[in-house]
């Protein structure tokens, strides 16, 4: 029962935080110094022009109304229009948003293959040589500045070694002779399922370099903070019981110990992936990835507001809704959780 | 024995990418999914063989012979014709063409026939007839003829929004025959030269438009009458084009099967991909790297003028800038010169007045103010400011590099006549604004570049200088009876006689120039980067960033 009435609570709470951000960035964005109406016409509009879109957009009518007419139709499913392309968001988002969401998930896929064995072997091996290089690396992955990293990547991969191509999620190749049908938007997926080999192998080489660059960060703190819980872990008794009882060390690192330590790498994981999905803003301009990061851009740089509070709103989706999921978790995996 | 695992890890990943790299070889047999998207016209485009080679991502030259990739530093905005007002022209040019065509600078004649074979007005300019070229259809078979003209002409002007304005003057179209569209025009203007502009004067399917509407065309589908038609859109990413089979232009030998738009945003990536031959032309690259790229064998670096310049507005309606010997001192306080040279390194060239040159309407007759700061202070002392002992805000559009730079360096030069220049930086919008707020609160002068929607005198010296009631982009306030006449009756004549118009466009420029309404600080060059095979290519600044790729070949 407790168990319920925490995840109502916990709803409630985020439809709350959901409203508030979209009241907040709804006007902040109507504050600023823009004219959406002039913005719609064109570069050089005239004023019959102006007053004539000021109609059109709504943007003679009281704040508040302009408010609810934008949730009304939100609620319907809608997301506006851009005022700088003049097309309906959702149209742009169905293509922007699966190009981030792979890029992140792929990301988040490294985290966790290459991020998760090194904190725990660094943590089992405190003070080794191994343990003071992925810390090395790991301090180095949290702090390196992603747009550096990436051009650093490109310049070594591309133009050295010529590995991996440059940018983009597709060669022009495989566009004019293989491309690829659309069904999720995910490349990698959309390739598997119509059996497209070349494009999919096309796709894997083109992801691999901006996911690794959006992943740093990710992968630095799933190190460290599973060295750290495994260090706690390892201290305890059933450890040293499992160790007399002559079990693989395998078996007690990567079974006994990692069920215990990996509670709070879960936490920091769930919080990276809404950290990339906004991190990826400049690895997506450095890839020329097309995804939410480079139409979030152009929106901000000539005020569209409807795109800013749309990918604004999303975010905050993806953010609440990813905490409320963490913490459900948590509250199964500790009912403890649920008392406070 | 424990670096083991860290080596493993990195030899691993690198296994993986190179395995990744080689693939099997048996699998590209697969057959090509369709695209999603058919183009409307049927595309009987030769058959198109997977590459030959299965190992490299890299196009062999082979295979890309016969496809010419354009690396575009911007995304595509709006790709519906009636409403495009942006970057999109690069694209829709190549898939829309326009009744006439606006010729590039140094031709002899201004303007050349597309869809208009031939066109006479009235005497007074207010009644165009336009001869239509017969045979020509529209990329869903649909015929081009007078009623096309009519209708797309009409839909731009409904819908109302980009440049569709520069159809103001049209009262009435009327179709005469098949071939024959005659405007109406409520006062005389060069309908001629409005029907070439880069925006808004697109001639599209009157059936593709009334059946699919304009999210349609934002879905990646053009059907005009040119050359190329769209075939698939990855937005914000990368944009095909392929040959129109039944162009009326026709086909020969070693023009372009298709045409490829990489959309990347970050000027490096941009020039890696020129470098590396990955691309076949760009442009917006850093421009510190360019002298190392022309020196390069396989790439050129083309230098053009283009329609655009850039203007410092004085206020003129507010002391002490309303005082016309101190905005002449100020025109003669800036060193153009040194700046060209260094800060723009040749990417400008000082301007003759507002008309930039290369365009109907410029001469480089007219007066430009030199630096020369003895002057300043002489004009300053006359004015009743011996020692300057002023504050003047200069606001620019931030992130704009050249326009932040100017300031500071016009900072020193003002500091020497005891003028402080306070050089704000804003957002476009805001800087707008506070310009709009009108003369006594607004900035003291104003840097903004302009360019033409359709290619006249008239855009520059009446957006920027003809008095205003309702400000919109006089953002020197400035009001002088005798020059607006003197523009508008050289609009007016612009229709019927060009020679007499232009006439009068400069001596109205000379009375803007001695008024020092503005210091016009250089035309921006265009600066495009092309592979060196790639020929044919002529930069025409009325179409600023296009490339009729119909005109290019690849040297073998």
């Amino acid at each position: 029962m407790h168990r319920w009435t925490y995840i109502v609570r916990r709803l409630i709470l985020a439809v709350v935080v959901l409203l508030s951000v979209s009241v907040v960035t709804f006007f902040i964005a109507r504050v600023v110094p823009s004219d959406p109406a002039a913005a719609w016409v064109g570069s050089h509009p005239k004023p019959d022009q102006i007053a004539r879109a000021r109609i059109e957009l709504g943007l003679d009518k009281p704040l508040y109304v302009q408010y609810l007419m934008y949730m009304n139709k939100l609620f319907h499913g809608d997301l506006g229009t851009s005022v700088q392309t003049h097309h309906p968001i959702l149209m742009d988002l169905k293509t922007y948003l699966p190009a981030t969401l792979e890029l992140v998930l792929v990301g988040m896929l490294m985290a966790i293959v290459i991020g998760i064995p090194l904190g725990v072997l660094s943590g089992a091996k405190k003070e080794s040589v191994l343990d003071h290089v992925t810390r090395f690396f790991s301090v180095a992955g949290v702090s390196i500045p992603t747009f550096w990293l990436g051009l650093l990547l490109q310049l070594l991969f591309f133009s050295k070694l010529g590995l991996l191509p440059l940018n983009g999620r597709l060669s022009v190749d495989t566009t004019l002779y293989h491309p690829v049908t659309q069904i999720t938007g995910f490349y990698l997926v959309d390739t598997l399922i119509t059996g497209n080999w070349f494009a999919f192998k096309d796709a894997l080489l083109h992801i691999i370099l901006p996911a690794f660059t959006l992943a740093t960060y990710p992968i630095g703190l799933t190190v460290r903070m599973t060295r750290t819980s495994m260090i706690e872990v390892l201290n305890q008794k059933y450890i040293l019981a499992a160790r007399v009882a002559g079990l693989p060390e395998r078996t007690v690192l990567f079974v006994l110990a990692l069920k215990n330590a990996i509670i709070p790498t879960i936490t920091v994981l769930g919080l990276s992936f809404v950290y990339s999905l906004t991190g990826a803003i400049l690895v997506e301009v450095i890839f020329s990835w097309p995804g939410l990061g480079t139409y979030v851009t152009n929106a901000v740089l000539s005020l569209d507001f409807p795109v800013i509070v749309s990918v604004t709103l999303i975010v905050t989706v993806f953010y609440v809704f990813i905490n409320l999921f963490l913490d459900i978790v948590q509250a199964m995996l500790d009912p403890r959780v649920t008392l406070q | 024995m424990k670096k083991k695992w860290l080596w493993s890890l990195i030899v691993g990943l690198l296994l993986v990418t190179m395995l990744v790299q080689c693939g099997s070889p048996a699998q590209p047999t697969a057959t090509p999914a369709p695209p999603t998207q058919e183009p409307s016209a049927k595309p009987t485009t030769p058959p198109t063989q997977p590459p030959a080679s299965t190992q490299a991502p890299e196009p062999t030259a082979a295979a890309r012979a016969n496809v010419f990739v354009y690396a575009h530093p911007t995304t595509f905005p709006d790709l519906d014709p009636a409403k495009s007002y942006s970057n999109d022209s690069a694209v829709l040019s190549n898939c829309y063409e326009t009744l006439t065509f606006y010729n590039p600078p140094g031709s002899k004649e201004l303007l050349k026939p597309v869809l208009a074979t031939s066109w006479e007005s009235n005497a007074d300019a207010t009644e165009w007839t336009f001869h239509l070229r017969k045979g020509v259809k529209f990329q869903d078979g649909e015929p081009f003829n007078a009623a096309a003209v009519k209708y797309s002409i009409e839909k731009t002007k409904e819908i109302g929004v980009g440049a569709a304005y520069i159809w103001d003057p049209v009262e009435d179209i009327e179709v005469v025959d098949d071939y024959t569209v005659k405007f109406h025009l409520s006062y005389p203007a060069p309908l001629d030269l409005i029907a070439s502009s880069g925006y808004a004067a697109w001639i599209y399917s009157p059936k593709a438009y009334e059946e699919h509407g304009s999210d349609w065309f934002n879905e990646g589908h053009c059907v005009g009458t040119g050359p190329y038609t769209i075939e698939s859109y990855d937005r914000g990413s990368r944009l095909v084009m392929t040959r129109f089979d039944d162009y009326w232009g026709g086909w020969k030998e070693g023009q372009f099967d298709k045409v490829v738009f990489e959309i990347s945003e970050d000027p490096v990536v941009l020039q890696q991909m020129i470098e590396s031959g990955t691309a076949d032309f760009t442009y917006s690259l850093p421009p510190d790297n360019l002298d190392a790229l022309d020196a390069r064998e396989d790439i050129v670096v083309y230098r053009n003028p283009s329609f655009q310049n850039l203007l410092g507005l004085l206020n003129t309606q507010k002391p002490p800038l309303d005082n016309k010997l101190v905005r002449q001192a100020l025109s003669y306080s800036f060193p153009y010169k040194q700046f060209i040279d260094v800060v723009m390194k040749g990417r400008a060239v000082q301007s003759h007045g507002p008309v930039p040159a290369g365009m109907w309407g410029h001469s480089d007759e007219l007066f430009q103010y030199y630096y020369d700061l003895d002057k300043a202070k002489q004009l300053l002392a006359e004015a009743g400011y011996p020692n300057g002992g002023f504050d003047l805000l200069y606001t620019y559009a931030t992130g704009d590099m050249d326009e932040q730079q100017l300031g500071e360096v016009w900072k020193a030069e003002l500091a020497k006549l005891g003028i402080n220049l306070k050089v704000q930086g804003m957002s476009w919008e805001a800087q707008w604004e506070l310009a709009k707020s009108g003369p006594e609160k607004a900035q003291d002068i104003f840097v903004m570049y302009w360019w033409p929607d359709y290619i006249s005198p008239y855009s520059f010296l009446y957006s920027m200088f003809h008095s205003e009631d309702e400000i919109l982009f006089n953002l020197a306030y400035y009001r002088n009876p005798k020059y607006d006449e003197l523009i508008d009756k050289a609009n007016e004549l612009s229709g019927s006689d060009r020679k007499k118009a232009e006439e009068l466009f400069i001596e109205a420029q000379k009375i803007l120039i001695d008024d020092a309404v503005a210091l016009f600080f250089y035309d921006v060059q265009n600066i495009h980067v092309a592979r060196a095979d790639i020929k044919g290519y002529v930069d025409n600044p009325a179409y600023p960033h296009v490339v009729f790729a119909y005109q290019l070949t690849r040297a073998r």
